[in-house]
């Protein structure tokens, strides 16, 4: 197989993703429910996700998953194609999240108190020292260092994508990264030596 | 490229993000750097860690709460979207709603009126004749005695008819 028809082929599959979403979009703005019940089962996982990341509580995600949805809802009409939902997706989930961050100024602890919920009953004490610590650790980051470890180094988005849904550059992403990651390490470093 | 560069580049390295032309420079300077290389390590170990702690096993349970929550609060806005309807609509609407009100008073009234009633033709043929005859009596003891009036209007085709029941007591001339 030459290297045109490999790449080809690697292509094919989003491509017909591509077509499906905006089959389902089509139909979804003409009033299908199942269509914009299926847009929304394709990416409900990635939303769910991001909040999850951001803001620590399941509940809470849940809650933004499903504001992002009925806002998703709203605006059919103005989306086009697949990448530019996952992108408009991203985005909305990060705002709503940052007014959430913002408006609760939650303490640590009740944060440390939740996440462990999120566990493996498997786990051992270790996971869940682990688990409580990176939390508060997550909690010193500002919203928006938050939202930039959150988007590259826990969902896995290149920072070009992390800075389109945050408003920025993917310069400023790589910076607050940067800094992000070092009160991470600082707050993790005593348990990180006894865990890791 | 330099390591700070290179420091810069590496999320999205390890993401699998960067160009081939720069995943081949990265990977050169890996090979040579041994601080670039433990940068690296750590930032996989880091990513690990995140990505071990937050996550939630419950989250497939969770996802069907999400599209049931989100569809069934569509519903219920749908139920009551008639309030978002625009003003000219709405009445278009209760206009609609007034006439049909009016088609099926009309329709049960002719179904159920009284017997004494249906027997008597409301309105007379107005194309017989100008001057309308009064239906005729077949026996005293069969039908009740009525008197039926007529009045002419503009149109020809339109006459107001008035029918009195029984219950006017004629005297013995009939007058």
């Amino acid at each position: 197989m030459s290297t045109e028809a490999a790449v080809d082929a690697q292509a094919q599959p989003e491509q017909k993703t591509t077509e499906r979403t905006e089959k389902l979009l089509a139909a979804a703005r003409e009033g299908d429910e199942w269509a914009f019940e299926e847009l929304l089962r394709l990416h409900r996982s990635a939303v769910y996700r991001l909040a999850l990341g951001m803001l620590g509580d399941p509940d809470e995600a849940l809650d933004i998953c499903q504001d992002v949805f009925l806002r998703f809802f709203r605006s059919l009409r103005r989306l086009r194609a697949d990448r530019g939902i996952r992108a408009w997706l991203r985005r909305v989930t990060i705002h709503r999240c940052y007014d959430i961050l913002r408006a609760k100024r939650r303490s640590r602890d009740l944060k440390a108190e939740i996440m462990p919920s999120c566990m493996h009953p498997e786990d051992g004490l270790d996971m869940r020292q682990l688990t409580q610590a990176v939390v508060r650790a997550l909690d010193i980051l500002s919203p928006r260092e938050r939202a930039a470890l959150i988007l590259t180094s826990h969902q896995g988005y290149s920072s070009i994508e992390a800075g389109a849904a945050m408003g920025c550059r993917s310069a400023t992403v790589r910076v607050l990264l940067h800094r992000a990651r070092g009160k991470l390490r600082k707050a993790l470093g005593l348990v990180a030596g006894e865990l890791v | 490229m330099n390591r700070q560069r290179a420091k810069e580049l590496l999320i999205d390295y390890l993401n699998g993000h960067l160009e081939d032309e720069q995943r081949e420079q990265l990977e050169e300077l890996l090979s040579k750097d041994e601080e670039l290389r433990l940068e690296t390590e750590a930032m996989k170990r880091e990513m690990g860690i995140l990505r071990s702690a937050v996550h939630d096993p419950l989250e497939e349970v969770r996802m069907s709460t999400v599209s049931n929550r989100v569809m069934s609060e569509l519903r219920s806005r749908r139920e009551g979207s008639l309030r978002d309807l625009p003003l000219s609509w709405r009445s278009y609407l209760r206009a609609a709603a007034v006439v049909f009100f009016i088609v099926v008073a009309a329709a049960l009234f002719f179904l159920l009126r009284p017997a004494e009633l249906a027997e008597t033709p409301p309105f007379a043929d107005a194309d017989a004749s100008e001057e309308a005859t009064p239906p005729a009596v077949e026996t005293e003891e069969a039908k009740p005695r009525s008197m039926q009036m007529s009045f002419a209007t503009d149109d020809p085709k339109v006459k107001i008819y008035w029918t009195f029941s029984e219950k006017f007591e004629l005297d013995e001339e009939g007058e």
